[in-house]
């Protein structure tokens, strides 16, 4: 009985979780890693592998100046302060000099395409009024994981506490997610053991599954390719960016290997129903006084 | 487990040096509250119990007694019945005037309560109007628990705030406070309770009350984001539309927050057809806050102070709609009407709260030591780190898996 009642003992809820942000991680590397942009810099002055950047959009004049041409047939434009996944557009293929298709086949116009653009611009997607766009190449997953993910691009959530990997997880896409790697709009979370690199345990909205339910592979016992390179780059990210306590999201792109996506300063907090274990379980050495 | 964990804690993080010195400062600490501490659900919980029996015996107290001497003390707005010729007896809040020679009563009222104003005498009144001839009833007029009959001129008050105008005639025998209102009940000289006062429709609180209260509707606010965890669209916004509530009378305000929130909700598809940028959203926002703004002054026609309360809750719920729009933006028009909700039913709770006799008397009486205690408690509040209610629920399947595999390896580990 009393056992049954500790169970939440070592969990980290959102109040502990604003303490520990509040003292260890600086207001200037909080607000460095709401900027892609300038985390991308950062990263790359320490030598940590990104996602290169093909341009970056400012200004409607810089929009009209454009020359579409030069720019990749499989692109993916971004907000650079953009909160969560919101307001990220990809494209596959190009049919002709002013249309892609999207990863689901749809059809994308070029004045589409300057839409949204215009809707990055005005702030729609940020919290500020104005915003910057980046393009990027698209990434594609390797092809190991191909088959553990629906149409979309796969990554690795890698909870640091300075240059320590204390818990990380695989964030697996889904149709029910619309190809999106985000676990509350119905991604799969699947724990992965520090020392392996394995697979141990799967979660998706609110239960426990062994299988991934559109492809119908396996999970459970799969394997991260190049995983210690993996965890080389989340162990750069703190001293890249002067952040202590981060979620790195790395992913593992089928030509350049792996590249850090993104650095969080405020990571989430459902990795502890993925994996089965408290973050306090990890981290109590600096959460304690 | 106790050794353990305080061992854990003082070994100085090889990493990080710097951590050294706080670590050993604070392990005897550690170790001392280690051994007394029950387990977080049980925290959790009996935090929340503790909370909620606080709210229920607030709100459930019985009403204080005020001192019934040979002069009941009563306010400048006071709740008073009124009984006509067949018996029948309306209750109205009158208007305390002590510059008024004699009591009003308004056309439609007394007409309701069946007094034949055709053939009634009539009375010449001079009032900054000019003179002119009223007809004049007599009434059975209850206030404070004291009853007398009263000779109260009929004049059309539809205009006005108050249907019923006691004036000096009628007042003798009584205290009046100036600054304070709805002081008590026609029976008795009791205040009224709680749901009295949030029924009424009259200004419950002055200006300095409100002020000392302010502290602790924050306190309110704090305990149920920190240890529930209840997620309202903007930390305090609840607590500015508790003020207008206090101020507008809970119905009026009610009605204007939701007559704003679905307005709200309905612009919305509209302004994503017509892909507005965000600057054009809000002044679209600031003109419908405008027009409910002066459609509610037309209504209500040219009254006082009730008019600025009821202009609180249209203003912050403004406020309130741009947050509404962005977390439909986020996070889908569901979690945006559970927010807007749970705003809305934090903003009752604390007018609730805030209109509770007990809470009223303390900030009477002292209202600076109230708002001082009330701003720590807020503060100290705000340092727990200890789960919320609500997570309690989201963890759930993480605490089941932890106990199993503590069950799967106990003794030495934690």
């Amino acid at each position: 009985m009393q056992l049954q009642m500790r169970g939440w003992d070592r969990l980290m809820g959102l109040n502990a979780r604003n303490e520990l942000i509040a003292r260890h991680n600086p207001p200037t590397a909080v607000r460095l890693v709401n900027d892609k942009f300038a985390t991308k810099s950062a990263l790359a002055a320490a030598g940590v592998r990104t996602a290169p950047t093909v341009q970056v959009l400012s200004s409607r004049r810089a929009l009209a100046r454009l020359d579409w041409a030069a720019i990749p047939d499989a692109f993916a434009v971004k907000p650079n302060q953009g909160l969560g996944g919101s307001g990220i557009l990809l494209t596959a293929a190009r049919l002709d000099p002013v249309t892609w298709t999207s990863v689901s086949g749809r059809r994308i116009p070029l004045l589409q395409l300057k839409d949204h653009i215009r809707l990055i611009f005005d702030g729609e997607f940020s919290p500020r009024p104005r915003d910057v766009a980046l393009l990027e190449p698209l990434l594609v997953p390797h092809p190991s994981m191909a088959a553990l993910t629906f149409q979309g691009l796969p990554d690795v959530r890698v909870i640091c506490l300075g240059s320590r990997p204390v818990i990380a997880m695989l964030r697996l896409p889904t149709a029910a997610s619309g190809g999106r790697a985000n676990l509350h709009q119905g991604a799969i979370g699947a724990a992965v053991e520090l020392e392996t690199g394995r697979v141990s345990r799967a979660w998706l909205s609110g239960r426990r599954v062994t299988e991934h339910p559109d492809t119908g592979s396996v999970l459970v016992g799969a394997t991260v390719p190049e995983w210690s390179s993996v965890l080389h780059l989340a162990r750069q990210c703190a001293g890249a960016t002067g952040l202590h306590y981060l979620g790195a999201d790395v992913v593992i792109d089928a030509e350049r290997g792996p590249l850090v996506l993104e650095v969080n300063a405020r990571p989430g907090l459902q990795i502890q129903n993925v994996t089965g274990q408290g973050l306090l379980d990890v981290v109590e050495a600096e959460v304690v006084a | 487990m106790v050794e353990v964990i305080s061992a854990a804690v003082c070994v100085p993080a090889a990493t990080d040096g710097l951590q050294r010195e706080r670590f050993t400062f604070v392990c005897p600490t550690i170790r001392a509250v280690m051994v007394l501490s029950p387990p977080v659900l049980v925290r959790v919980l009996l935090a929340v119990v503790a909370l909620a029996v606080l709210v229920v015996g607030i709100v459930f107290l019985p009403d204080r007694s005020v001192d019934t001497s040979a002069t009941p003390l009563i306010g400048e707005q006071e709740t008073v019945r009124v009984t006509g010729p067949t018996g029948q007896t309306l209750e109205a809040i009158a208007r305390i005037d002590t510059g008024a020679s004699a009591s009003s009563i308004d056309e439609d009222m007394a007409r309701e309560l069946g007094f034949d104003l055709e053939n009634a005498e009539t009375v010449t009144v001079v009032s900054s109007l000019g003179r002119e001839s009223r007809p004049l009833v007599v009434g059975v007029v209850q206030i404070a628990g004291q009853a007398f009959a009263s000779r109260l001129n009929v004049t059309d008050r539809s205009e006005r705030s108050n249907a019923v105008l006691l004036g000096r005639a009628d007042l003798t025998g009584f205290q009046i406070q100036v600054g304070q209102q709805l002081l008590t009940t026609p029976g008795e000289a009791r205040e009224p309770s709680t749901f009295g006062a949030l029924l009424a429709e009259a200004p419950a609180l002055g200006p300095l009350e409100l002020l000392a209260l302010l502290p602790l509707a924050a306190l309110i606010v704090v305990l149920l984001r920190v240890v529930v965890g209840v997620q309202t669209l903007g930390t305090f916004s609840p607590v500015l539309l508790a003020l207008g509530y206090t101020q507008a009378g809970l119905a009026a305000g009610l009605l204007l927050t939701t007559v704003m929130i679905a307005l709200g909700f309905a612009a919305q598809p509209l302004l994503r057809r017509f892909r507005l940028p965000r600057i054009a959203r809000l002044a679209v926002l600031i003109g419908i806050v405008t027009v409910v703004l002066l459609a509610v002054q037309q209504l209500a026609g040219p009254g006082d102070t009730t008019s600025w309360g009821a202009a609180l809750p249209v203003v912050v719920t403004a406020v309130i709609l741009e947050r509404l729009w962005e977390t439909w933006d986020l996070d889908g028009s569901r979690n945006a009407a559970i927010e807007a909700g749970l705003t809305v039913g934090v903003a009752v709770l604390v007018t609730t709260l805030l209109l509770a006799p007990t809470i009223r008397g303390l900030a009477e009486t002292v209202p600076l030591p109230l708002a001082v205690a009330c701003a720590i408690w807020a503060a100290v509040v705000g340092t727990y780190r200890g789960l919320r209610l609500t997570e309690l629920a989201r963890f759930g399947s993480a605490a089941r898996a932890r106990e199993a595999t503590q069950a799967a390896s106990p003794v030495g580990a934690r």
